[in-house]
């Protein structure tokens, strides 16, 4: 039996190129599969094609098997099902990307995503970053590698590109997930210079503030500035 | 005298003639050409025929749900409880016998419809939409830059991809990896006039091209 838990605080956006029948809205009858934490927020109902920032690591939790911790940047596109990701990991990989189980082990740089609803992905810096560390991370639609394509950048460099023909979507802001187990929550990340970008802008505006709208009783939203928030998913203990 | 009235007869029946065929050149043009958006003509076309059952072969590979590292949202499509929508003369579209149940808030030219027999509930995510048997369609600007589509995700998702032809483009035929509830729809999706166009359900590929077809042909 595989379990996943634990996951860790994300700037996740969503970018959602169609119809949202209210946006991404939390509502009663939302459903997360066997995950029982989750925490996202929504910045508002505008279309946006990109999102940036720093993602700093303020923990570093122990692993234990079968579970996996996420730092990541997400973009969802229509029908709330295709999205690429780029961030940090730990412990058990997704399917198609490494695992690293060693306590003693780093965080690794990952991307993932769905296209047409089928799950992809990826690894880079395998265990390389520990707690403090402070990288950057972008997803923008933009030309790459000769077409436009969601680019999904971090620490400075292209990890990945990618696309199915959407350009623009929602954001979401603020994301963690754990899937019941009930120990070694506590994580910490600090997101600054949060930054998003309307489609074709060459300008980009501050984040805001993007509370998370579902989040479980263990997650705290600590508003901070604009452009810079904490979230934190306290210990049990 | 009589040549003057046999040509003014002759003129006459000339001008009938010309009149019933202009009629006629009328009548065909218009009912050649008033199709759905996208649409061919389906004389001859192998993207307009019926697919023949068990006739595509797809990848066995999956991805179990566990096994998916960032998971989005499984959040409701109507959350408010707004009144569904039911097939009325203003709103008659129906896909694959179901009626259009409800309408996604149109997003500039995106647009997104839900089709299945019964309201959609306040608590009703995709993941369980798709398990009650329901059919989504999605279009979205298709934004030329970004290369062929087709192409394009054949060669990210390698034979997870089954190219078909819909109408007279390749349509890109995917089985979702598992949702939430373990459930796992089939997409079909292809451009036309700059659009993207996917229909999205719990259907053997065959009739998920069946579909297709009958909505570009």
């Amino acid at each position: 039996m595989v379990v996943r838990r634990g996951i860790a605080p994300i700037c996740a956006l969503l970018v959602a190129a169609a119809i949202w029948p209210t946006a991404i809205v939390a509502g009663p009858g939302t459903g997360n599969g066997g995950i029982v934490d989750f925490a996202w927020g929504q910045v508002d109902t505008d279309l946006y094609d990109g999102i940036k920032g720093n993602q700093s690591i303020r923990t570093n939790p122990a692993t234990l098997i079968g579970q996996s911790f996420v730092h990541g940047a997400q973009v969802i596109m229509p029908g709330l099902v295709d999205f690429v990701a780029v961030g940090t990991v730990k412990g058990k990989g997704a399917a198609g990307c490494t695992s690293h189980y060693d306590p003693h082990a780093n965080w690794s740089g990952y991307f993932d995503g769905k296209l047409n609803g089928v799950y992809f992905c990826g690894n880079f810096f395998d265990s390389f970053y520990v707690t403090g560390d402070n990288p950057s991370f972008q997803i923008l639609y933009t030309s790459c590698n000769g077409t436009n394509q969601w680019k999904l950048d971090f620490a400075g460099g292209t990890r990945h590109c990618t696309n199915n023909g959407h350009s623009q979507g929602v954001i979401i802001n603020g994301m963690m997930e754990n899937d019941g187990n009930t120990t070694d929550h506590n994580l910490d990340v600090k997101y600054t210079n949060m930054m998003k970008n309307h489609p074709g802008s060459t300008t980009w505006s501050n984040m805001g503030d993007t509370r998370p709208g579902n989040a479980d009783p263990f997650y705290t939203y600590q508003y901070v500035s604009t452009t810079a928030f904490n979230l934190y998913l306290a210990p049990l203990d | 005298m009589q040549l003057v009235s046999a040509i003014v007869k002759h003129s006459v029946r000339l001008a009938v003639m010309v009149a019933a065929f202009s009629i006629a050149a009328v009548a065909l043009y218009v009912a050649t050409s008033v199709r759905a958006p996208g649409s061919v003509s389906s004389a001859g076309i192998e993207g307009c025929r019926p697919a023949d059952v068990d006739s595509i072969v797809e990848s066995k590979a999956v991805t179990p749900f566990e096994d998916q590292t960032s998971h989005i949202p499984d959040v409701a499509i109507n959350p408010d409880g707004s009144p569904s929508m039911s097939a009325t003369a203003a709103n008659p579209r129906s896909l694959d016998g179901l009626p259009v149940a409800w309408i996604g808030a149109p997003r500039g030219s995106n647009a997104e419809a839900f089709y299945l027999n019964d309201p959609i509930g306040p608590k009703m995510t995709r993941a369980t939409f798709y398990d009650a048997g329901g059919l989504s369609e999605l279009t979205y600007p298709y934004d030329a830059l970004s290369g062929d589509y087709a192409a394009n995700l054949q060669a990210q998702l390698g034979d997870r991809v089954t190219l078909v032809k819909v109408g007279d483009v390749d349509g890109v035929l995917t089985w979702w990896d598992p949702l939430s509830n373990g459930v796992r729809p089939h997409e079909l999706a292809w451009v036309s006039d700059g659009m993207v166009h996917a229909i999205i359900g719990v259907r053997a590929a065959e009739a998920m091209v069946n579909l297709a077809r009958g909505m570009a042909c």
